[in-house]
């Protein structure tokens, strides 16, 4: 009975921990653009990372989004995983794209194909070039 | 004692109704027909795109009405709509039309030309199909979009969405198009949520008509474009209609309203399952997705006129599904009937290349299927033809 009852206890634990625990998808992005913001010459406040593919519509909302914020300077947008550049050139107007505070991820960095939050647009915000909260945009 | 029995039986009930495990819907006719012919693979043709258009087209078209064959697609981006000469690849004309004004159309999403004087042009965005004459001026609008009359309001009408594999077509006096509206309801019956808009020129009339297969009104299909959209072509006055749920095909008659079921499965599919959730239920989406690129479907249907043939895309689970990949990489079977729409055997597209099937269409040459490369400058088509075994 009593090795039950320790059994019972230990698995409690170990749920409240698991739970507790901070999504590794928001801390694993957080520290590879703490990295990345260490060789920015400017301070951003914000850094929103756009996925080329999965939620369509949120990534649509995330368009628009940086179509109507693209000359804030104080906002880095980073565009990953894209299946065309050619496509993202066209829909984004390349003139825009070419803005110092924009970075096209061809290298796929900031796409952390092991989780399914990949597939969402994010926020960062940073303050003296540390990112103090990550969030769903 | 008799509160604690009710209280258990009305936690299991609730149990039982949320943890609905999706149904199926068996191919019974399967390997029941013998295949007489394959299809293969023999030309590649390659068409080079300017600067401002992607090899992501949603419309193109195949248009032999003149002495020239076209190859006809629309650049969504610029508002444009590119003619090429398909026989040897060469660009012929561009039209463009403008977004805004008296002679704006929003964004195009459809094209569609009649004769020399007059052509259409549908936009998503507005649901209105644009008549405009040779000096390109617009001329006529038509709403296709159809609200329920009073009193009917169970009355689920498509929004047309015009694609290469669901275009737009005239048949006569009427213009046809095929759309749905998202989403999964328990009000659904095999009545009330039609996916045809006929649209007869002649009265100003618009019908909704063409009702889902009856495993539509009574599972769960996820209420997106995997397995609501359907796929058709017109021969003669017929539409023939290929629903991604549906082994058989459809055989709709636009002047009648009759319908006749064909089967047309794939001797690779034992069966397509429902979306394991109840109807009215909040669908996620990454789930959606996971659990349609590991079932089965059909897509396209094409018209072979030059060899009195059928072709229909089917696809396959996807063994190995990793979320993250990019695309669609269920793997392609195309089924081959004849001109009866009886069965005359399919072929496994090979799955080293990137196929985009959604972009497929029948040519004098054959079956040509979009295939994607690392050349973002082309739009690059294979061409199948067939083989008798």
């Amino acid at each position: 009975m009593k090795a039950i009852n320790v059994y019972f206890t230990a698995l409690l634990l170990m749920t409240v921990v698991v739970s507790c625990q901070r999504d590794t998808y928001e801390s694993e992005l957080e520290s590879k653009l703490n990295l990345f913001l260490k060789n920015e010459k400017v301070d951003y406040e914000y850094v929103i990372i756009i996925p080329g593919s999965g939620c369509t519509g949120c990534i649509t909302n995330a368009e628009n989004y940086f179509l109507s914020n693209v000359g804030n300077n104080k906002i880095k947008f980073v565009f990953t995983n894209n299946f065309s550049k050619k496509q993202l050139f066209i829909k984004l107007k390349k003139t825009n794209l070419q803005r110092s505070n924009i970075f096209i991820d061809n290298d796929n960095y900031f796409y952390l194909r092991d989780y399914d939050k990949s597939i969402y647009p994010y926020r960062a915000k940073v303050i003296n070039k540390e990112i103090v909260e990550v969030t769903m945009l | 004692m008799k509160i604690k029995l009710l209280l258990c039986s009305v936690v299991f009930i609730a149990l039982l109704s949320s943890c609905n495990n999706g149904n199926k819907v068996i191919n019974e006719d399967r390997n029941k027909y013998e295949s007489k012919c394959k299809l293969i693979e023999f030309k590649k043709k390659e068409f080079k795109i300017d600067e401002q258009t992607t090899y992501l087209t949603e419309y193109i078209q195949y248009v032999d009405k003149d002495s020239i064959d076209y190859l006809v697609f629309v650049n969504k981006y610029n508002n444009s709509v590119y003619y090429y000469n398909y026989s040897n690849c060469r660009f012929v004309k561009k039209m463009t039309f403008e977004k805004e004004g008296n002679n704006g159309v929003y964004t195009m999403q459809a094209f569609m030309d009649i004769n020399k004087d007059s052509f259409f042009v549908y936009s998503y965005d507005t649901k209105i199909l644009n008549l405009f004459d040779n000096n390109h001026k617009l001329v006529k609008k038509y709403n296709f979009y159809k609200i329920p009359e009073k009193g009917n309001w169970t009355m689920i009408n498509p929004c047309p969405y015009i694609q290469t594999a669901t275009p737009i077509k005239k048949i006569g006096d009427k213009i046809v198009c095929m759309g749905f509206v998202s989403g999964e309801t328990s009000q659904e019956t095999n009545t009330n949520r039609p996916v045809c808009v006929v649209y007869d020129l002649k009265s100003n009339k618009i019908q909704s008509t063409l009702n889902y297969p009856i495993q539509y009104s009574k599972y769960n299909w996820a209420g997106g474009f995997t397995y609501r959209m359907p796929y058709y072509d017109v021969v003669n006055r017929d539409l023939i209609v290929s629903f991604a749920a549906s082994h058989n095909l459809i055989r709709y008659n636009i002047d009648t309203g009759k319908s006749e079921e064909f089967y047309a499965g794939s001797s690779n599919i034992k069966e397509i399952s429902s979306y394991p959730q109840r109807k009215d239920s909040r669908i996620d989406e990454d789930a959606a997705w996971r659990w349609y690129m590991t079932n089965a479907s059909y897509e396209n249907i094409m018209y072979d006129k030059y060899r009195k043939v059928y072709y229909r895309i089917a696809r396959l689970p996807e063994k190995d599904y990793n979320s993250t990949e990019k695309g669609n990489k269920k793997p392609i079977v195309i089924i081959i009937l004849d001109s009866n729409l009886k069965y005359l055997g399919e072929t496994a597209l090979p799955t080293d290349a990137n196929w985009a099937t959604c972009n497929s269409f029948v040519s004098r040459e054959g079956l040509n299927i979009q295939v994607l490369t690392d050349n973002e400058d082309v739009i690059s088509f294979k061409t199948f033809k067939i083989e008798k075994l």
